[in-house]
């Protein structure tokens, strides 16, 4: 897929990953690069950039098997603009749909 | 590349970036690192699924350098931030440097003829003030001095009209460089 389909999309994916439940970083990046082939450490500097953006905030658990953990929480702001960039991306999704749709229509009628 | 290759490259990638940060970026990924091993992935397939380190590091120190080219608004930390993009080796950006030395040049040129003007000016009512000792060399009419010192307040005047202008354009260009670096960045790199 094209990278910069990608990256345009990855704000979109991590806040709606974060949407439902409080993911740390390790669970965040598997959950992406599981779906969408991408380097996994490019993650982190949007999760910083992000937070700093007042959309998530973090807290440190303590796991059972090492180290705590740093969980990201989305906050009000975080889930509102989600919503926002959903929309945007339905949108779109929809135009290019009516775009391709038109152009099959046409075709077919050339048949 | 192995957990400890993968952080001494990032750090080294982060050089000159606050301590504080910089820390912090690096406990993300040997966090990373640790969850990933209990979930049995080796070092080097951990590494390998994060990518280039050097990469995330020049992102990373280029995104905090623009944010804070951003509140410091000074010209150093404008170039600053424009040096760690250019590094990043993107071709949207390799292609704007030579033009933006250019218009650099220029704001600096117009910027010594604003300061020129302005002291032009200033100079020229000072020669108003000391012209009872002048008229003792050069015989110079009444009208003559009148019309000197409008002159001078003339170009004191517009010197600084111009000088607040190259303000609001100075202010105005290192906006839309950052932002336009800041773009760039996003965009191409995540």
């Amino acid at each position: 897929m094209n990278i910069q389909f990608k990256k345009g999309v990855l704000e979109l994916c991590v806040l709606a990953v974060l949407a439902d439940e409080d993911l740390y970083g390790y669970k965040i990046v598997q959950t992406i690069s599981e779906n969408i082939n991408i380097s996994g450490g490019t993650i982190y500097p949007l999760l910083r950039r992000l937070s700093k953006e007042g959309f998530f905030e973090t807290y440190l658990e303590e796991s059972e098997d090492g180290p705590p953990r740093k969980y990201y929480h989305l906050t009000e702001k975080g889930h509102e603009t989600k919503d926002a960039l959903l929309g945007e991306w339905n949108d779109f999704v929809e135009a290019v749909e009516r775009i391709l749709n038109a152009k099959t229509e046409e075709e077919a009628l050339h048949e | 590349m192995n957990k400890v290759e993968f952080l001494k490259k990032l750090d080294r990638s982060l050089r000159g970036i606050p301590k504080v940060e910089k820390q912090s970026i690096i406990a993300d990924f040997e966090e990373h690192f640790q969850n990933s091993a209990a979930e049995g992935r080796s070092e080097e397939e951990t590494a390998s699924m994060l990518g280039n380190p050097l990469n995330i590091g020049r992102v990373a120190k280029t995104e905090l350098l623009v944010e804070k080219a951003e509140t410091d608004r000074n010209a150093k930390s404008v170039f600053r931030a424009v040096m760690a993009a250019a590094g990043l080796g993107l071709f949207n950006i390799i292609v704007v440097i030579g033009p933006f030395f250019g218009i650099v040049g220029v704001l600096i040129g117009l910027w010594a003829s604003a300061l020129g003007v302005g002291l032009s000016g200033v100079g020229t009512i000072a020669a108003v003030g000391f012209s009872p000792v002048i008229r003792a060399f050069i015989p110079l009419s009444g009208a003559g001095i009148v019309f000197t010192a409008f002159t001078g307040i003339g170009l004191t005047a517009f010197g600084g009209l111009f000088g607040i202008g190259m303000v609001y354009v100075t202010k105005w260009f290192a906006k839309m460089t950052l932002a336009y670096v800041k773009a760039t960045v996003r965009i191409v790199k995540g």
